[in-house]
Order: C-alpha cells, then sequence, then structure tokens
C-alpha cells in the first residue's frame, strides 16, 4: 500500500465532493457517499497503482458507491436542494441571491437528467475532464461519451427554459 | 448546408476536436444562425453546469470526511497509514525564517515568532510561525487549492494561498493570506508555508497586512514604514527566480508536490 495515499486522498476532498455533490443533488448526500467511497479506496488500497491517476481511480468509485445506492433506494436528486432556502435567507446582495436562485435551478435540472447523461455532464462540464478520461471512468466508448453529453445538454437547456415565460439568462462572464 | 451532428458541436465547444473539424465548425459558425445558436446553447449549459457546484470548493471539508480519508475511521483497515507523527524540530526553519527577517529589518511588520500547532478545523486563533495541523483548512488550502482561490475554514476566517515558489533547498513553498478569527474578531495575516518531503507544511514567517494609509494618500504602507511588501522581499531571499508560473503550480499541485 502506498504510504501516501491517505494524503493524498484528503488533498482530493473538496474535488470529490463536488463531484459527489453534482451526482446526488445534495451535499449531505454527496458527503455520505465521498465517506464510504473513501473507506472502500483504503481498504483496497492494494488495486490502486502509485504513478496512475488517483482522481479517476476515485472518481470510478463514487459513481459505482452512487449507482449501487440508487438501485437500492431508488433515491433520485430531486427535492434535496436546500440552498434555495439558505439563499433567500441569507442574502447579500439582490443580484447575487437571483444568480444564487439560478444556481439553484440548474442544480435541480441536472438532478432530473437521466443517470447515464448526468454523469457525463458532471465528470466533463462540471470537473473538467476530458472526453478520454470520462470514457475511462464510466467504462464507455468515446461516441457514447459524446453522444451522451450532448443529450445531457440539450435537456438541461430544455428544462431549464420549460418553466420560464422569457429565456434562461445567459451565465455573467 | 453543412451538416453538423450535436456531437461534433458539443465536442468543439469542449475543446476536443481536431484543428481541421474545429475549422470546419469555424466556418459553420460564419454560415449559419442555427449552428452558431446550437454551439451557444451548449457553451451556456457546460458554464451553468461548471458553477452549480463550485461552492463546495470553498467550504471547509467536514472532518468527518478527513477522518475518513486518512484512514482513521472506524470502518478502516487496521493496516491504515496514520498521518506521519509532526516533526520535533524546527529549530532550522525558524532559524532561518527569524533571520531573513531580521535581514530585511521588518520592524513591526513580523511578530508571533512562535512554534505551535493549531487544531480543528479552522486555523484557530492568531497566525504563528510552526508546524500546519494536517486537519485544517490552511493544510488542505496549502496542499490543494490554487493560488487565487479563497478556501474558507470552519470558524469563519479563510485561507487564500497566493503564490507558489521553489525554495533553495528544493521544498515548495507557497505564500497566502489567512483570515482568522480571533478574541477581538477576525483578523488579516500574510505567511509563507514551506512543504517538507513528507508531505507536512510548515508556516516559515508571518506578517501583518500593510497598515491603512495616511489620510490623503492612496498608498497602502507596510507596518515598518517602508512601501516594500515584506513578504516579498522574503520570497525574493528564500527562493531562486521568484513564483512559479501557474502552469508550473498546476503541474506541482497534480503531481502532489513532486
Amino acid at each position: 500500500m502506498s504510504e501516501d495515499l491517505p494524503q493524498q486522498l484528503v488533498a482530493l476532498l473538496p474535488r470529490l465532493r463536488r463531484f459527489a455533490y453534482s451526482l446526488t443533488g445534495s451535499k449531505d448526500d454527496g458527503d455520505d457517499i465521498v465517506q464510504s467511497a473513501c473507506e472502500r479506496a483504503l481498504s483496497r488500497a492494494h488495486q490502486w497503482q502509485p504513478g496512475t491517476r488517483l482522481d479517476s481511480w476515485m472518481f470510478r468509485i463514487i459513481q459505482t458507491t452512487w449507482i449501487d445506492r440508487l438501485r437500492a433506494r431508488r433515491v433520485r436528486g430531486e427535492d434535496h436542494d436546500q440552498d434555495v432556502i439558505e439563499t433567500l435567507v441569507g442574502d447579500d446582495g439582490r443580484r447575487q441571491t437571483e444568480s444564487r436562485i439560478m444556481l439553484a435551478r440548474v442544480r435541480q435540472a441536472i438532478g432530473r437528467l437521466p443517470e447515464d447523461q448526468r454523469s457525463v455532464l458532471v465528470l466533463v462540464a462540471v470537473d473538467g475532464l476530458s472526453y478520454r478520461e470520462a470514457s475511462d471512468i464510466l467504462d464507455v466508448p468515446l461516441g457514447t461519451v459524446m453522444s451522451r453529453l450532448a443529450r445531457a445538454r440539450r435537456r438541461l437547456h430544455h428544462l431549464l427554459n420549460e418553466t420560464n415565460v422569457v429565456a434562461f439568462p445567459r451565465p455573467a462572464s | 448546408m453543412t451538416q453538423l451532428t450535436d456531437e461534433t458541436l458539443v465536442a468543439y465547444v469542449d475543446g476536443e476536436l481536431s484543428a481541421e473539424e474545429a475549422a470546419k465548425v469555424e466556418r459553420a459558425l460564419n454560415a449559419d444562425q442555427r449552428v452558431r445558436e446550437a454551439v451557444q446553447m451548449f457553451r451556456d449549459t457546460a458554464d451553468w453546469s461548471r458553477r452549480a457546484y463550485d461552492d463546495v470548493l470553498h467550504e471547509p471539508v467536514p472532518d468527518r470526511l478527513i477522518t475518513a480519508a486518512s484512514g482513521e475511521g472506524d470502518h478502516a483497515p487496521a493496516s491504515a497509514p496514520r498521518h506521519a507523527p509532526a516533526r520535533r524540530s524546527r529549530i532550522a526553519g525558524l532559524a532561518m525564517a527569524a533571520s531573513i527577517a531580521l535581514a530585511v529589518g521588518v520592524a513591526g511588520g513580523f511578530g508571533l515568532f512562535q512554534v505551535t500547532g493549531s487544531g480543528g478545523g479552522g486555523i484557530s486563533g492568531p497566525l504563528t510561525v510552526g508546524a500546519v495541523d494536517k486537519s485544517g483548512s490552511l493544510h488542505l488550502a496549502l496542499e490543494s487549492a490554487v493560488s487565487g482561490t479563497l478556501i474558507a475554514a470552519g470558524d469563519g476566517g479563510n485561507v487564500m494561498p497566493l503564490t507558489t515558489f521553489l525554495g533553495r533547498d528544493g521544498r515548495p513553498c507557497r505564500e497566502f493570506q489567512a483570515v482568522t478569527a480571533g478574541r477581538a474578531g477576525l483578523s488579516a495575516a500574510f505567511g509563507i508555508a514551506c512543504r517538507s518531503p513528507a508531505g507536512s507544511w510548515h508556516v516559515e514567517a508571518v506578517g501583518a497586512p500593510p497598515a491603512a494609509s495616511p489620510a490623503g494618500s492612496d498608498r497602502y504602507q507596510w507596518a515598518d514604514g517602508s512601501n516594500d511588501d515584506p513578504m516579498r522581499i522574503l520570497i525574493d531571499a528564500m527562493s531562486d527566480g521568484g513564483p512559479v508560473s501557474l502552469e508550473r503550480e498546476a503541474t506541482l499541485l497534480s503531481s502532489g508536490w513532486r
């Protein structure tokens, strides 16, 4: 077992949390999954080859942990977003609040995507991984990554605009 | 009329096309309004997605996760390694930091030269020279945050790495600013910390931020009355060539500082 695996895991935690949060739509559920995934990773540390990318390996473990839970509990990532309430309570400036409400709506819309599309979207668009890396983590062909990603973003665009009388605003640059 | 699939356009937006394929899309962008709209839509949805979960990066990581990732949880196998105990002797590093501080003649700017480990999830009290607690926000920020990223500490404070440089002894070092919660409320400080080969960070120097400028002046002034940034002088003294580029920093961060 690599001596510094725990240390590298700790350093990765912010990214792992963001990944799990984007999969589950809830920070608490995401953190539960990150915790299980870390325990899983350390208990099979012999499977990790030092020198290979720890982030890809951890993303794969988080992804399978999440799928296991979905199968067991049939939970969906909807109605989890408590940030909307926090936003309304702790606002500091109308413009910022609006933007935070929109981000909460984006999270809700991503939570309504089919699971296979969401996984690709969060690996590529949220974490910024390459198509090749996403295809390795999810164990699907590159072409599948591309088609799921295109469908996920079309669907997301549709979800964000379906309840709006005016078009969903462009993100501020 | 061009025949470009959604897959091609999404790959164009994500920078996954070859130069030749990208040029084809760019020609279509000029000619076809629908292509422009689709590219814009794929770009906007990626931007929204990227930003939707970013806040979690700026929050303190819950202790239970740090415990689990460190192999110190109840479920961890007995063979899981624990953190290496903090080294006892800090004399050399301290002496170096102190002598450099003296050499640049900082009078009021640097205080609090004492060895201490800070505890808890936050930074806990005033920033001091000494070992950085591996479970705290300061360690997390130094170890994994890109310069310019604000990492919140559990106690209401925050840490932002400012630059990365390589010390003359080969250790990677970072300049950072820290806002810490104390009895008198929040206070800001700057510091320089270096990373041992074993992976622990050590604060080598601490400086107060520039004092508020005298009335009528729009310039900040350092506590010793000079206009020279003492941190910059220290970095020049400690490194061979000053801060590294952001690209180099990214390489160091992703390789675990090797």
